[in-house]
Formats: C-alpha cells, structure tokens, sequence
C-alpha cells in the first residue's frame, strides 16, 4: 500500500472523533492512529502488529477526523488497507455476515426475542441488542406529507432506487416509499434497480477486492438501467456510493463526474417542493445527525424548516460502524450511549423530553433503536412521510 | 519524526544520583496501586505520548492518568524519590516539544481532569480542571454571558492546562492580553507532592510574590497545575469585521499604524502575507482582487448600537486600502475569519512538510522584519510564508518543504536560524507563543546572569530537576 502521509499532531481531529471523546485517552484519537498506523506500516520493530491493530481498530468508522483535519487524513481510509494485509483477519466471518444478511438478519430479528438475555454472553448480549432493533419497525407515523394536487417538477425524468442492504432486508418499504414519492412528484421509477450492497462495509473491513466488486456490479447495473438519477436515502450509503469516483480503476473520469452527479439524496428531491405538515407532529423530536453527511446534511436542511421543534443536540456518532459492532461491541454500545445523552436536551434547556428520534441513515436507525432509551422511539424520516 | 539534541541545559541538582531510566518491579507495583486501570505501559498505547506537535520524539516509560489531585501528590512524590523525569501533557498540541518525553520518564495526561468547578457570573471566575479544552471553557462561559478572550487557534484542540503552561495569546491579545492576564489563581502539586496555591479568586493581589503567573509560561518545569482560577469579562453584545487589501506589506502595516494613531483598538488585527494569498487564489474563488498583495483582517467588539459607526470610523482611517468588505452579522463575519482559518490547511500547498515559527518583534519594526525575514528565504531558496498577528507584532513564520529532501531541510533549518537572529537584532523575541521547548536555544536570548536566575527559581520548586528536563530555558 502507499505511505501514509504524515499527521502532524496538530489535534484538530481530537474533539471530532466520539472515540477519543468517549475514552478521554489520547492513544484513541485519530493523530494516535494515524501515527501508529504509519509506524507499524514502516516495521517498527518496538510495535506489535496485531497489538496495533487492536488499538487502531476501536474507530467508529465516522470519518469525522477527514472533514476536521486540514490534510484531509481519514484513520478510516488509513485502516481499511491496514486491515486488508493482515493475515488472520475476520473476512470469513463478514463474508458470510454480510452475503448471507438477507436470511441472518431476519433470523436474528425473529429470533431476538425468544432468547433470555440473561443467559446470552456480554458480548453477544448487545448485539442481541441489534437485533432486537432489526426488528420490523411498528411506529411509523404520518407528519409530513406532499399536498395532492401538488407540482411535479420530476415530470420527465427516470429515476432508480438505491435502498441498501439494511431496506432491501429489512425495511422494503422505505423504497417502495421513497418510488412513491418520487412517482407523486412525477418522476418515473426503473422497476426492480438489482443494485447490490454499496460496499461500505467490505471497505471498512479492508476487504478491498469485494468492495471493489460489489462496486463494479452497482456501477453495471446503473449503466445498464442507462444511467438514471440514482435516488438514495441512507446517508452511509450515499457516502460510500460517492467514494466509487476515486476507487482505482473503476471509472473513468468522465463517467466518474456523471456518476457523482447522478446521485441524488432523496430529501433534495423537495426542494422548491410544498410539503404539509398534518395535525400530529408532536411538540419536539431530536434528530440524529448522520456522520456520513461529511457536515453537509441535506435531510437536516430539508427537515428544520418542516419541523421546527426538530432539536439536533450535540450527540457526535451513533457507534453503529458495521465492524466496530462486531469487534467491540461494548465500544459501539458506550457510543450509542453517549451518543443519546447528547441527543437528550441539556438539563437546564426548557425542552420538554423527546418521544421520538428521526434520523436518516439506515445504521443509525438500527443502532440508535437497539440502544434507544425507555419510551422513545426510532425512525428513518421516511418513517414520518405520508406517501 | 526526528530527534533533537538538547538545545537548553539539563536542570543542575545538588545530589549525585542519575535520572532513573526505567520501571522497576517496585515502580510497577507502586504504579498500578496508584492508578489503577489509568496506566498505560505497552508500546502500542504510549507511542502518541512519545512526541507531540513538534513531531519531536521521546521515550516514555508510562503514562498515568489520574483523575483526582490526591494520585498526582502520590506520583510526584515517587518520581523525586525515585529522581523520574515527569512529562505533564494535556493534548499534546505544542509545538516545540514541550510534551515530548526527552529522557526516560512518566508521562502524565491531564485528560481525565477536566472538570469545571465553577463558573461564576458575579465574581467573573471560573474554576477549573487543568485537562479541560479551552473552547469547551468558552462555550461554558458564553452560555452564561460571560467571556473568557483567550483564544489560540487551537482553541478547540488545546487544553486549558497547556495554555496556561505556555502563556497562550492569539487573535484576541490585542485588545484582551494573553493567557497570563487571566489567571487570578494556581494550585499546583509540586515535585515531592507538596499542594500549593498561589492567588484565588480576586481581581487584584499585590500581597507577597507573583508565584501563580509565574508559573504561566513555565513550559511544565516547576509543577503539575491541578486547579486554575480564570478571571472572566462580560460577553460583548457584538462584533464587526472588516477584510481590506493592500498593494504591499508596506502600505498594510503602515494602515495599522494609522488605525492606532486614530486611537482605535481593535479587538484583533491580522495580517496575511502575499505567499498565501497567492496560494488561496490559485486554490478556490476569493474576494479580492488580483492586484491585493497584503491583506488585513481586523474585528471590533463592543455594543450593537455602536459598532456601525465604530466600523465606519475605522475604514475613514483606513484610505489607502485597495479594497475591503466589512462583516456586521455572524454570518457574513464568519465568512472571514473562514478564510483565516483556512490559512493552515492552505500552506501545505507548497510543500508537505512546515517549519513553524512565531517569532515577535516591536510593532514599529514590523515591516523591516519582513523584509529581512524574505531577504533571508531568498537566500537559503526556501518557501516562506508568512501571516500573523500583526497588532502584536507575532508573526507566525512558515517554511514550507520536504523534510525527505535533507539538503532542503538543512537550508531551512539555516533560514530559521537566521530569521530568528534578525528578529533578536530588532530588538524581538524568539517566541512570542509557542515557548522554546526543545526546538529553539533560549540562550541565544537570555543574557547568562538571567538564564542562571532561572534555573535557581527552577531548582526552588523542582530541587531534582524531574519536571520537564531540557524544556524552555
């Protein structure tokens, strides 16, 4: 791999990174690892390999040190292909978990309840935990909703539906919602998109090559539908699906640019869009920012004015970064923790304790459900959208 | 990262014993009683506390973490007995190597003291932990219409602690003063665990010696701050801010001496020097025009009633400026400072590698400094860049390179010399932020009788010399 550039301990990354702010331990914040990495990279003969990997690896996968970090250093994208040459890595395992999601997840999710969580070990205690909150969701509601003679400014245009894993297994209705909305604004939506996973999860595992493939078979299958806007309402998704234009050898750069513009957040669809507002929003509702806007929240734009009690507070990530949960799952679960405490409104902030939390990264959505507070319930805005 | 030879003197001491250079069992024993589970001892866990933002680096034998005053008298109590260095650190953001562990010894980390004991809105003070991060002190006072004017640009990165222990200033200094004139009150755990305060919580104190400001500054050599009390103002109902550009360097500081003249003290006034604002052109859309080759960047705080005229007033006094636009709401301020801040991010354009300097000078030898400062980059053929501070005449001197060209890092290792020797010759200082630490020879400017009083008021405090050995002076 090539030679990490240097970090030059500035410390802007410390107060962006939810790990280093959680352990309050320098050796876990980004600068940490960035120096660590590059160390053991250049044999460090004093550091022990997989002892490094261990310590490197406690990151939520966030990315937040990128957009803090005035040379754009990412330990995420410094620990995918640090990852990728260890030997023993868990590849198998992810493999499986992953390729495999579509009957584990709905097993897990079915069976969560029927295990005693006292009997199950710590570790697997919280990730029973997550699939409690892969659950089918019982909670959706209607806030929001198009008016219904309302304008079509889609008239025209061919769209696709890129759901992810997590809606493709779990929550289809969030794409059937989404076509929905897309065809009441007058759009036309390709049937049945076939994309596969975004890959997000291979490359944060270091699994490059399938990150690679799986790419490359989202990548055919937009060329093939001939090159739709591609709609996608999962930020991480969105995130990763933008990282195709610089992956090595996948697109030209021409076909990149057109890729990059091709892809639409679902929320942006509404600008210039009327959207109601019904009798039931409820008085305050936190929202949880997801880390993979890179500090750009298109829903949050789209959803503060609609929801004006919408209260953001100062929670960093949810901890939901797929190995991360795997790895260490006490680390994910104190992220999600803290993450609540600082959804939860300040003690001495005259606003009244949330009942609901909206998000719009489908992660978060699980991750935030699994670690959610007594009484307050989870959802993807697309839970609260009329459509 | 590279390591430095000593360029200040190891502390004298009158026992004969050597630093111990390792953990012994016993040590271990003591350490792990002591700390507990905040004690880091493997390779992998100390290597970040091995150096700091001077990518300097050194050998930790441990770091502890306490989380209450009572283990910091334990652990300095031990390191004199057992003659250990002790390396105190907050997050490690300095510059000139004050964290790094130059001998064998103890690192320890103020992270898990970062409390705020209090903030109180009648005797403007605010209580706190060393570790606390200055900008979380800010928020906190702001919160509460109060106004702590320190502000570094680490400010979200630094900790209150290490601000103190290298006397801090920043874009406020101007009109506010620099850490130093806000600390009203010290404790402090001395080497052998003696509990010390200096000060409290009163504006005023002229009884017995100045100890807690001493301590501000002290680069970590004389003890462990464990407490601070923080003098505070009123937050000011508002600011404005205006960008103007210049044809030369010559016709930009000239402009401030006329601002001073006029009688307007600004709450900061930045410059920024033409190397830069080539970079930032040639980079992404910016404001000025072409022909601007000096920018100032001035801010004025005080009452919302009265900052439009106040802005107006400035710019009368501002009239060979080429152009300008002024800020009067957060937004558009905001829109500014973004580009000053994105000055940092920018420089590495011209190289991946930056010499950091923070040389200051007298305010009327601003513009002769900057002229010696470039004549010497032209002469060592090196890239400088240059902005700063400018009402306080700090000016932060970058040299941009490949540190894995050695004859280029050996020029500009030259040019640094130099520039700093001019500076001394302009009747400047060698740092005017950072401190010394390791990178800079203070004896270059501290005449001997002065340096010597030095280290005797060091030895006062720190009899074995285990605080920060070779650090500052």
């Amino acid at each position: 791999m090539a030679a990490l550039k240097q970090c030059t301990q500035c410390g802007a990354c410390l107060e962006s990174c939810p790990v280093f702010l959680l352990r309050k331990s320098e050796e876990f914040s980004p600068k940490a690892k960035q120096n660590l990495l590059r160390s053991g990279l250049n044999r460090d003969a004093r550091l022990d390999w997989r002892a490094l990997m261990e310590l490197a690896g406690q990151c939520a996968g966030c990315g937040r040190c990128k957009t803090a970090c005035a040379r754009a250093l990412s330990v995420p994208e410094a620990l995918a292909p640090a990852r990728a040459r260890q030997p023993r890595w868990q590849q198998h395992f992810w493999r499986y978990w992953i390729e495999r999601g579509g009957y584990l997840w709905r097993v897990a999710a079915r069976m969560a309840p029927l295990a005693p969580r006292a009997l199950l070990p710590k570790k697997l205690g919280i990730l029973h935990a997550s699939a409690l909150a892969m659950r089918a969701s019982d909670h959706e509601v209607s806030w929001l909703r198009l008016p219904p003679q309302g304008v079509k400014p889609l008239a025209g245009k061919v769209f696709a539906v890129f759901g992810g894993c997590t809606a493709d297994r779990l929550r289809p209705q969030w794409t059937d919602k989404a076509g929905r909305i897309i065809a009441a604004l007058g759009g036309s939506v390709a049937d049945a998109p076939g994309f596969s996973c975004c890959g997000g999860t291979y490359e944060h595992a270091g699994m490059l090559q399938r990150a690679l493939e799986a790419a490359q078979a989202n990548v055919n299958r937009w060329r093939a539908l001939g090159r739709p806007a591609l709609v996608v309402f999962c930020a991480s998704c969105l995130h990763s699906l933008r990282q195709y234009a610089v992956m090595d050898g996948l697109l030209p750069p021409e076909e990149g640019q057109a890729w990059l513009e091709s892809l639409t957040p679902l929320s942006s669809l509404f600008r210039g869009v009327h959207v109601e507002r019904t009798t039931t929003v409820p008085p305050v509702a936190v929202y949880h920012s997801p880390c993979h806007w890179d500090g750009r929240d298109e829903d949050l734009a789209f959803l503060a004015p609609l929801l004006p009690a919408l209260h953001k507070g100062r929670a960093l990530c949810c901890g939901f970064g797929g190995v991360l949960r795997m790895l260490h799952p006490e680390l994910s679960r104190d992220l999600a923790e803290a993450c609540w405490q600082g959804l939860a409104p300040d003690a001495d902030a005259a606003v009244p304790v949330p009942s609901v939390a909206l998000t719009g990264c489908s992660g978060c959505v699980m991750q935030l459900r699994a670690h959610a507070p007594q009484g307050v319930r989870v959802a993807h805005w697309l839970d609260i959208f009329q459509a | 990262m590279t390591q430095t030879p000593f360029l200040n003197p190891l502390p004298r001491s009158a026992d004969a014993q050597p630093y111990a250079d390792r953990l012994e069992p016993a040590d271990m024993d003591f350490l792990r009683r002591t700390l507990g589970g905040d004690l880091l001892v493997t390779a992998e866990e100390l290597h970040v506390y091995a150096s700091d933002a001077s990518l300097k680096t050194g050998s930790p034998l441990a770091a502890a973490r306490p989380r209450c005053v009572e283990q910091v008298q334990d652990l300095l109590a031990w390191a004199q007995d057992r003659r250990m260095p002790v390396y105190v650190r907050g997050r490690g953001t300095n510059l000139v190597g004050d964290c790094v562990p130059v001998l064998p010894g103890l690192v320890v980390s103020t992270l898990l003291m970062d409390r705020i004991e209090e903030i109180s809105a009648t005797d403007f003070v605010a209580v706190v932990e060393p570790g606390l991060t200055t900008g979380r002190l800010q928020d906190a006072c702001e919160a509460r219409g109060l106004y702590y004017p320190p502000d570094p640009a680490t400010v979200r990165s630094s900790s209150i602690g290490g601000n103190v222990i290298t006397c801090a200033g920043g874009m406020r200094a101007l009109k506010y003063g620099v850490t130093r004139d806000f600390v009203l009150g010290i404790e402090a755990v001395l080497p052998g665990g003696r509990l010390v305060c200096f000060g409290g919580r009163t504006h005023k104190n002229v009884v017995g010696l100045d100890l807690a400001r001493l301590m501000v500054g002290s680069e970590g050599t004389l003890g462990f701050i464990s407490k601070l009390w923080l003098k505070l103002l009123p937050k000011p109902e508002a600011s404005a801010t205006i960008m103007a550009g210049y044809g030369s360097h010559a016709e930009a500081l000239g402009a401030v001496g006329e601002i001073f003249a006029a009688g307007i003290v600004p709450c900061a006034l930045e410059y920024i020097g033409d190397g830069i604002i080539d970079l930032m052109a040639g980079s992404r859309p910016v404001p000025w025009p072409r022909e601007v080759r000096s920018i100032l960047l001035i801010r004025l705080d005080g009452s919302a009633d009265t900052l439009p005229l106040e802005a107006d007033r400035l710019l009368r006094n501002m009239p060979t400026a080429l152009w300008h636009t002024t800020g009067l709401n957060p937004q558009d301020e905001e829109r500014l400072w973004e580009i000053r801040r994105r000055i940092n991010p920018t420089t590495f354009l011209a190289g991946p590698d930056k010499m950091a300097d923070d040389v200051t000078v007298p305010r009327g030898q601003l513009v002769r400094a900057l002229a010696e400062m470039e004549k010497i980059a032209r002469e060592h053929d090196v890239t400088f860049l240059h902005f700063g501070h400018v009402g306080d005449g700090n000016i932060h001197a970058n040299i941009l390179y490949d540190a894995a060209d050695e004859n280029m890092a050996r020029r500009v290792e030259e040019a640094r010399l130099g520039m700093e020797q001019a500076v001394l010759r302009l009747g400047g200082v060698m740092s005017g932020e950072h401190g010394c630490g390791i990178c800079k020879n203070a004896g270059l400017q501290i005449p001997p009788a002065e340096r010597a009083l030095m280290h005797d008021i060091k030895a006062v405090f720190d009899p074995r010399g285990i605080m920060n050995p070779g650090k500052g002076y």
